[in-house]
């Protein structure tokens, strides 16, 4: 296990390692240099320019720009953000709790509920439920994310008003609140982003944990079972769901990337303080310094997710253990 | 001792199931009574409908397969067959327990081999975790595990096919059950651990007093552990009879066959000899005797479908030649009429 | 309540009709069981819809997509003059959303092309040549497919700004084959140790002869499932770039630039934003039917061997 999870652990570097030089090559391929936003300002003295060069170290080699790209990223330096003047990381520090606080209940809740949908689908496959659930989940798990978010947006928000349209908290009572009510005021918020990615992901869940599950329910083990006198409910929920697990466990590192790629979206149309708007905003106000460390760091975070749920599948099952 | 007292009683059981070829009747009327504490070998090809026999008796079989009406399997005083979904819970694992072919497979994976036994016991008892528990150790312990304390922690992937099998077979009985069913309980093992298992089933038979039904497609099992013989093919019973006799004088040409097909060690110089031939599809079993067309004795009335005909001393054959005296000639035999 | 399970299959396991067992890539066999699906047919059928009205748009669509209406006819809901209403220059929605099928579609199509014949070529090459260079490539694949899609296309558009629906297919294109390498890649492994290779190589075929005559036919099938799940995912992305204003530049305009238009009106005239996406989800749903349905006939449920 101890091997296993080093192993693990020195890919996942290996992938940040790429991540970092295909930036740093994206960087270089593109037209004009990084501080051409700044600089192409006619009334920047050239001198001036010049010394912002030697500065960010662009006059020097591409192996020693591209060492200190690296040693940079190590460090947490992810350069200099042009559309908020400050460091990127800093930027990023601000934000990144958010995204986490909105990926993190969303991830929970899609989880759950596809686990315990996809699970009765599975104990009563071809039933009506099932197939009812089957087209509701297939349609679901289709609909483009920037969609749904604003349709939600448009009935839950401005139509009925039972919710707010955007942002983290109320700007202008949030801070008058009693700390009870503040929390409160955050969850009313989180509520239509978090609902938008639950539905999509949620439905994901459910096919690959109603397909694991009908996959388990004709393995020996479970006919040894059934033999045996287990009811049909511990069959279900003890023996297969527990297997059914450990592929659901898979997923979950698989598709923590399209996860991400969802919140730059429901982010952007509820305007929450989040990584993946920063990264839009950044994009638009052509802040690439920004939207490279946005990339990094996602992809870090990505990166660690996965390492996690490999660790989880290794609890979860016996056979990896001690293998 | 000498009374039969009748365990089960298979009557009429027929099992079909559905394929995109049409209905492939796996098990078609068959007819069959275990006693108590005996052990009934039942042999055959793969494809004969052994398996599925064995399957129905515990009603394990699912859509698209289905045992058809008419069918009974008379058990305790009940028809299995009647039974509601919890009675039948109920007789599965503790009246009548089931051990499959594949020890690798058979056994949960992400569970300790205790657990799996225990749970056997809290499924049927009210027995505690502890109480269970202790009971588990104590069934590993009876079928040959060593250190069975320890072992029971184990993972079925932390042990050896052999004892993977003892696993089953302790889950099996531990509720000690009147009748066990062993579906080629041996053919996924090496063969010195064949032989410890079967030694081991026969010792707990003995034990337990319980009824085996012994399915196997190997007649040197048989010979060795089984007091009765029920040979099947193509879906049907074909003989019938106790072991000594069976292999002192088999009746029907599809056991003489599966007799000459086996390696003894006395004929190993001889060449082993095979029946010509295949299963015919269960979807369309031909006509008349379904072995007529791998038989090298069929003649006339083999066109029209054969009885299991009764030769007295429970032996019993599916065979037109059986009802031939010499004084015949086998271009005359008699017509059974069929009801 | 119903008692499912599969004992019955293994049961029968020795009379499963030889026919289950045939090798998977038999067209005719595929079609005789595609044909018979019901859901497999009324996905297609949606979708012959869909691409019919995108090549024959000009007929189809009852006005020009770019023409604008005196200023009466801004933001006019659903009527039978304008099905899908008017949008705030006045334009007729259902005309856009027609010709928009043909923009979405074709930079969909042209990018799976491109994943796929690049994602063909590096998985069919590292997984034939293996040693370091698989491992390699096998590495970086992974480094590429956990870094989220959609921040992959920004941080390329932050550098290059706008660009061209033509830059944009290239764009989507090239990263969108990782998925399809790595599968490739699986299956191009698993049959270089097959039998039929070895034997062949044993017989003296070069290296090129073996990939051609016996692995690729072996690929089509794993290829036009990731070909058919492909088309859904590029509309999508392409969708959500032409939505966030990074897509498809004007004059042009996909679904997903209709949608992003409508956004800001979305309060006071919906049909702006709902018959765009419908016509998205519709198309990307059927894309998707297709495909689990023909996974489905390709790898029909294995009979547990006996």
């Amino acid at each position: 296990m101890a091997g296993f999870l080093l192993r693990r652990a020195a890919q996942s570097v290996a992938v940040l390692f790429a991540v970092a030089t295909l930036t740093f090559f994206l960087l270089h391929l593109a037209p004009g240099d990084p501080l051409d936003a700044i600089a192409s300002d006619a009334r920047i003295p050239s001198d001036v320019r010049d010394s912002l060069r030697v500065r960010f170290g662009l006059d020097q080699p591409l192996a020693i720009q591209y060492a200190r790209h690296l040693t940079g990223i190590v460090q947490g330096e992810f350069g200099y953000s042009t559309s908020q003047h400050r460091p990127v990381g800093d930027v990023m520090a601000d934000v990144i709790p958010n995204t986490l606080l909105l990926m993190g209940a969303a991830m929970f809740l899609a989880f759950a509920g596809g686990i315990v949908l996809g699970a009765l689908q599975g104990g009563r496959a071809d039933s009506r439920f099932d197939r009812i659930a089957s087209a509701l989940t297939t349609t679901m798990a289709t609909l483009p994310d920037f969609w749904l978010a604003s349709g939600v947006s448009l009935v839950f928000a401005h139509k009925l008003r039972w919710l707010p349209i955007a942002g983290k908290v109320d700007p202008a009572m949030h801070m008058l609140l009693s700390p009870g009510a503040q929390i409160l005021d955050v969850l009313r918020h989180m509520a239509l982003p978090v609902f938008s990615l639950v539905v999509i992901a949620g439905s994901v869940v459910a096919r690959y944990q109603r397909a694991a599950l009908l996959d388990i329910w004709s393995e020996d083990y479970v006919r040894t079972a059934l033999a045996a006198g287990v009811p049909w409910r511990r069959r279900l929920y003890h023996h297969a769901l527990r297997n059914a697990l450990l592929p659901i466990i898979t997923i979950f590192g698989l598709s923590l990337p399209s996860l991400v790629g969802g919140a730059v979206f429901v982010e952007t149309v509820f305007a929450w303080p989040g990584i993946g708007r920063l990264a839009v905003e950044g994009l638009l106000l052509r802040d690439y310094a920004l939207v490279l460390g946005v990339v990094i760091v996602t992809s870090a975070l990505v990166a660690l997710g996965s390492l996690l749920a490999d660790v989880l599948h290794g609890v979860a099952d016996p056979r990896m253990r001690n293998g | 001792m000498n009374e039969r007292n009748t365990l089960l009683a298979v009557e009429n059981l027929r099992t079909s199931y559905r394929t995109t070829h049409g209905t492939a009747r796996a098990v078609d009327n068959v007819s069959f009574n275990i006693d108590a504490g005996e052990i009934l070998g039942i042999v055959g090809e793969s494809g004969c409908g052994k398996t599925a026999t064995a399957l129905s008796v515990l009603r394990l079989i699912d859509p698209p397969g289905r045992i058809e009406a008419g069918s009974h399997l008379w058990f305790e005083g009940h028809d299995l067959l009647t039974l509601d979904e919890e009675a039948i819970r109920q007789v599965r694992g503790r009246r009548i327990a089931m051990v499959f072919q594949e020890p690798m497979t058979a056994l949960n994976p992400v569970f300790t081999v205790g657990d799996q036994v225990a749970e056997v016991v809290r499924v049927h008892t009210s027995a505690t975790r502890r109480e269970a528990w202790a009971r588990a150790v104590a069934m590993l312990d009876r079928v040959g595990i060593p250190e069975p304390a320890i072992r029971a922690r184990s993972y079925p992937h932390q042990l050896s096919g052999g004892l993977r099998q003892r696993v089953l077979i302790a889950m099996a009985l531990v509720m000690r059950p009147a009748l066990l069913i062993a579906d080629e309980p041996t053919t996924a093992l090496d063969v010195t651990i064949q032989a410890q298992i079967l030694e081991l089933l026969q010792e707990l038979q003995r034990e337990m007093g319980m009824a085996v039904m012994l399915i196997t497609h190997d007649l040197g099992v048989v010979a060795e552990v089984a007091q009765r013989v029920i040979v099947m093919y193509a879906g049907q019973v074909v003989e019938e009879a106790g072991v000594q006799d069976l292999f002192s004088s088999p009746r029907h040409p599809y056991t003489r066959g599966l007799l000459r097909a086996m390696p003894r060690a006395r004929r190993a110089a001889e060449r082993l000899q095979t029946i010509p031939g295949t299963v015919p599809s269960p979807t369309a079993w031909p006509a008349g005797c379904r072995f007529r067309d791998r038989c090298a004795d069929a003649f006339e009335p083999c066109g029209n479908p054969p009885d299991l005909f009764d030769l007295g001393g429970g032996h019993r054959a599916r065979c037109f030649l059986t009802q031939v005296t010499a004084a015949t000639a086998p271009t005359e035999p008699s017509m059974p009429s069929r009801i | 309540m119903a008692d499912v399970t599969p004992a019955s299959v293994a049961a029968f396991a020795d009379y499963a009709p030889p026919v289950t067992s045939l090798p998977p890539a038999q067209p005719a066999t595929l079609w005789k069981t595609l044909r018979r699906d019901r859901t497999f047919r009324s996905a297609l059928a949606v979708l012959g819809v869909i691409v019919g009205a995108a090549i024959f748009a000009p007929l189809l669509a009852p006005y020009d997509p770019a023409a604008q209406f005196d200023l009466t006819t801004r933001l006019q809901a659903p009527s039978a003059a304008h099905w899908f209403g008017t949008d705030p220059v006045t334009r007729d929605v259902l005309s856009r959303v027609v010709f928009g099928a043909r923009i979405s579609l074709t930079i969909a199509f042209l990018a799976v092309a491109l994943s796929l014949t690049i994602g063909t070529v590096v998985g069919a090459a590292a997984g034939f040549v293996g040693g370091s260079f698989d491992a390699f490539v096998a590495r970086s694949i992974d480094a590429l497919l956990s870094i989220p899609r959609v921040l992959l296309l920004l941080s390329v558009l932050s550098l290059w700004g706008e660009l061209s629906t033509r830059a944009l297919v290239v764009l989507i294109g090239t990263t969108g084959w990782f998925g399809v390498a790595r599968l490739v890649r699986g299956e191009v492994a698993a049959l270089r140790q097959r039998d039929f290779v070895t034997a062949s190589r044993a017989l003296g075929a070069r290296g090129m002869r073996v990939l051609v005559r016996h692995v690729v036919p072996h690929l089509a099938s794993p290829i036009l499932v990731a070909a058919t799940l492909g088309v859904g995912h590029m509309i999508v992305v392409e969708a959500g770039l032409s939505f966030l204003g990074f897509g498809v530049p004007q004059p042009d305009a996909s679904w997903g630039s209709i949608i992003r238009d409508g956004r800001e009106f979305m309060q006071t005239a919906w049909w702006l934003t709902a018959f765009p996406g419908l016509a998205l989800v519709l198309t990307v749903l059927a894309v998707n039917v297709v495909s689990d349905r023909l996974r489905a006939a390709l790898s029909p449920r294995q009979l547990p061997a006996p």
